[in-house]
């Protein structure tokens, strides 16, 4: 079944004095099925992170449109948009962007609280997921108290904790050392495997080979992409390279 | 390096970070003007010639005093904020390559031109304004209003240097900071992960005790000179208390409502907590100061009021007459009191001498002691030894001058009986402590009583009752039994009241000239003979009263504007640490609207707490205000208990004022 579907998404941003114009999206499509483990790979300044603010409604596009489980995120009114978020989409970011002011726990609790669960039901729903992740001795402790690789796992819980229809990363290696890198891509790949439909935005090849299937975005456009069909992750990580190679190469290649 | 260049950086950094140094510029300004002000007052050689203007220079010099001290602990205070957000801009030209002495360059220029603005602006401000800050002072003193427009190079000359000295050690104190600390120390300085505070049991108990230490004192003192004894260190107490209180009792209790799972685990107190217990540790004795100013802006000025206010009735009281001439006599030695006649003859002759006419012209012997008790039992002997209280001051005065007072036949009355005015006591009993001495049967309670100053006149405070007894003999027996119950007494006195022709100022010069110029030789048998006008004692009244609300309305304006000083500083700061905490909520799906509403719940709770402990300190306060107010024979409840409530919602409505002009900034800070 067809999770997410974008089509022909457009993003161009006016700069401040109205005077130039930045194509930063041209002409986007694919689709998400469900269930499905999905990187997205390009160069800086390619549009990957316009693409994933799009997705995440926090950025509108000024053409095309994206649905989520067949609801077009255009339809969504501004005042539900937050709750819809909180309970379709989870993030994890770069720098995890974990509250300072709260602990382990509450910092993963935080979406449950802003939906308004009942304590006993934010329980019911840490316990076995902080085990999973293997937080639970870390639960009282406090953001500046943990590794990097223990804060992006906490941000994982946080973004898992809502049973999110699609967990959206930007980065989420690029802050973590390769041994913590490692960790948190085996995390999702497990997490992957129980059915979480999971998109990724990523610069590292390491990261990309992890997925099941890669998207190259190059100059606001997909530009090509990917099936890892049987391959085991190095020789993914093999054909990953050589497209990116390819692509810098500025071949006129589309998928 | 290029020549000019520091002085330019210097410039730059300053209009860069305006949104800090300029509030701080107007600080320097606003005190260095309130200085000079102040100055200006206490060495204007203009002022001494003044009546009751012996007060004013013992104002200003406090005045002074507080304004200078006050001065170098908030410019301290600002600047060290101001280094505090700087932090990051200074490390970073160390890390550009600029040397430290490079950035003590900059420093020293920046100093130099805040010297510079702070001090010539000040002192503008200060001569514009000290025409308006005299013009008031002489009203609140009800003296005449001089003309003219007057510098005091001595006040510039002590601002400057003052002002200056205080930059320098500020100078001082950021260079050291740049010396010791490292560049990467600095680069970070803003955003040192703070730990969660821990509780602090010690601390809060400390807090509760010394707190609720201050509040006992404040309800058991039982009259004025305890009042007077205790205040102090009932305020010192309060003070660490409201430390104690905002640093650990604070935390000890948002820790206990994060543990109510039900009540933390929702959107806004889950926020609102957070947020509270984490910014507790730092913003603490910020909250604990705001509070501390607040209280002290509200005390001094309901106080200063009360006292003002009240001051038209104590006029009233203590001068019946234009013109009071005491008569004292001691009837124990022997004398028998002033020949009537011959003083009023005397008396009228000088008056006339000075080109007025006595219009109004009576007298009558009375004896006064305090007592201390209720009910118809009092004791004289703690009464002689404190005054001042919640004592009972009895004026004893014949049968014969009450008729002769009132136009009424002389009241038929036995040796131990009396008319009783002003207590409802049926009877009444002095005592040496246990041991009753003599005693009165009250016959009647007059409804009315003539205006005579009697022991409010003389000074005494307490609740004044007026006995009139059987005649002369009685009144000369009084002495002995007040020596034989406390072992002092007073002399008779005889007291005549005068109402005279003329302007104010013709009967303060009547007056003047019969206590200093008379001769009253030949006036009977007498010890001390002491004339005094109403003008006299209205300047006098005034002269303290107005000197004291004067103070008080001059520093509570000072206070004031530090107290929104700090709460301007805190919004900012906080929005600036707020705003990447919100930026994430919002990310993870937190409604813009919900962010707006957790905001004002976190900040409303933050900043009205310390109005609201300031209130509650200022109801403990009262009792010990009422207390202290006696001692200036003020004792209307009412009029003083609408000041402080006046003065309360005037300084709520204010402080809600400046609480949501600077919320604006925040929110615009953290919505960008």
């Amino acid at each position: 079944m067809t999770l997410l579907e974008v089509n022909n998404l457009k993003k161009v941003y006016t700069t401040r004095f109205g005077g130039q114009q930045v194509q930063a999206l041209t002409d986007v499509t694919f689709s998400v099925e469900e269930g499905e483990f999905i990187a997205i790979m390009g160069e800086s300044g390619s549009g990957k992170t316009t693409l994933l603010n799009i997705l995440a409604a926090l950025d509108k596009p000024t053409g095309g449109q994206v649905r989520l489980q067949g609801r077009s995120l255009s339809e969504i009114r501004e005042r539900e948009m937050a709750a819809f978020r909180r309970d379709n989409l989870g993030f994890v970011f770069q720098d995890f962007n974990l509250l300072d002011t709260f602990s382990v726990q509450d910092n993963i609790l935080l979406p449950l609280v802003l939906s308004g669960k009942s304590p006993r039901e934010m329980e019911g729903r840490l316990k076995p997921l902080a085990a999973r992740l293997g937080l639970t001795a870390l639960l009282p402790k406090f953001p500046y108290e943990i590794s990097g690789g223990q804060k992006q796992r906490t941000a994982v819980a946080r973004a898992l904790i809502t049973n999110p229809s699609i967990l959206l990363a930007d980065e989420p290696t690029g802050a973590l050392d390769s041994k913590s890198s490692d960790e948190l891509l085996t995390l999702f790949a497990d997490v992957n495997r129980t059915g979480q439909t999971i998109l990724m935005v990523t610069h590292s090849v390491t990261a990309a080979s992890r997925a099941g299937r890669v998207l190259f975005i190059k100059d606001g456009q997909v530009f090509h992409q990917l099936y890892r069909g049987e391959d085991g992750d190095q020789r993914f990580y093999q054909r990953i390279n050589d497209t990116l190679t390819l692509l810098s190469a500025g071949g006129e290649h589309r998928a | 390096m290029r020549k000019g260049l520091f002085p330019k950086l210097a410039v730059q950094n300053i209009v860069l970070s305006r949104r800090f140094y300029f509030p701080y510029l107007l600080t320097i300004i606003g005190t260095a003007a309130a200085f000079y002000d102040i100055a200006a007052i206490a060495y204007d050689e203009g002022m001494r010639q003044l009546r009751g203007a012996e007060y004013v220079a013992v104002f200003s010099s406090i005045g002074v005093f507080i304004v200078a001290v006050f001065a170098a602990i908030f410019l301290f205070y600002t600047n060290s904020f101001l280094m505090k957000r700087r932090s990051k801009e200074l490390g970073l030209y160390n890390i550009l390559g600029m040397g430290k002495r490079h950035i003590a360059l900059i420093l020293l220029w920046e100093s130099l031109y805040t010297a510079l603005i702070g001090i010539v602006g000040g002192l503008s401000a200060g001569v514009l304004l000290y025409k308006l800050v005299t013009l008031s002072l002489h009203r609140l003193l009800r003296l005449e209003v001089p003309f003219g427009f007057e510098l005091s190079p001595r006040a510039m000359a002590a601002t400057a240097i003052l002002f200056g000295g205080i930059l320098l050690l500020t100078l001082l104190y950021n260079l050291r900071r740049i010396t010791v600390v490292n560049p990467i120390a600095l680069l970070h300085g803003e955003n040192v992960g703070e730990r969660e505070p821990k509780t602090r049991w010690l601390l809060a108990l400390l807090g509760i005790l010394t707190l609720g230490g201050g509040y006992g004192l404040a309800m058991m003192t039982q009259n004025s000179m305890e009042a007077m004894v205790v205040y102090f260190l009932a305020v010192i107490l309060v003070i660490i208390g409201t430390y104690c209180l905002f640093t650990a009792v604070s935390i000890a209790v948002l820790k206990l409502l994060r543990r109510n799972k039900k009540f933390y685990y929702q959107t806004r107190h889950f926020i609102g907590i957070s947020g509270m217990l984490y910014r507790m540790k730092q913003n603490a004795v910020g909250l604990a100061n705001i509070c501390i100013l607040s209280t002290m802006v509200l005390v001094m000025l309901s106080g200063t009021l009360s006292l003002y206010l009240g001051t038209e009735e104590v006029v009233a009281q203590r001068a019946p007459a234009d013109l009071i001439v005491r008569v004292n006599y001691d009837p124990i030695r022997g004398q028998r009191g002033p020949d009537v006649p011959a003083l009023e003859e005397r008396l009228s002759a000088q008056v006339a001498s000075q080109g007025q006419k006595v219009t109004k012209l009576e007298g009558n012997n009375y004896y006064c002691f305090s007592g201390s008790g209720r009910n118809g039992t009092y004791d004289l002997y703690s009464g002689a030894s404190m005054r001042y209280g919640s004592f009972t001051t009895f004026t004893f005065l014949t049968a014969q001058d009450y008729a002769s007072l009132t136009d009424q036949p002389t009241p038929e009355l036995k040796e131990d009986q009396v008319l009783l005015y002003g207590i409802p006591d049926d009877s009444l009993t002095f005592t040496r402590g246990e041991t009753p001495i003599f005693s009165f049967q009250a016959v009647e309670h007059p409804e009315d009583f003539p205006t005579i100053s009697g022991g409010i006149g003389l000074g005494l405070v307490g609740r004044p009752a007026m006995v009139v007894v059987k005649d002369q003999a009685v009144l000369q027996q009084l002495p002995r039994w007040d020596a034989e119950a406390s072992d002092s007494y007073t002399q008779i006195t005889y007291e005549c009241r005068l109402d005279l022709s003329g302007t104010a100022d013709e009967k303060y010069d009547v007056g003047h000239y019969l206590s200093h110029e008379t001769n009253f030789t030949g006036t009977g048998e007498w010890s001390v003979l002491h004339i005094t006008s109403r003008e006299q004692i209205y300047n006098e009244n005034f002269g303290i009263a107005g000197g004291f609300l004067f103070l008080g309305v001059y520093l509570g304006l000072l206070f004031l504007m530090a107290a929104v000083l700090i709460i301007y500083y805190k919004q900012i700061s906080e929005g600036y640490e707020d705003r990447q905490r919100f930026q994430i909520m919002e990310k993870v799906g937190l409604e813009q609207r919900e962010i707006r509403r957790s905001i004002n719940s976190q900040v409303l709770t933050v900043f009205f707490l310390p109005l609201i402990v300031a209130a509650v300190h200022v109801a403990f306060d009262f009792r010990l205000m009422l207390q202290l107010l006696q001692i200036f024979s003020v004792t209307d409840v009412l009029p003083t208990a609408l000041c402080t409530l006046g003065t309360l919602l005037v300084f709520g409505a204010i402080y809600a004022a400046v609480f949501a002009l600077t919320a604006r900034v925040y929110y615009h800070i953290v919505s960008r």
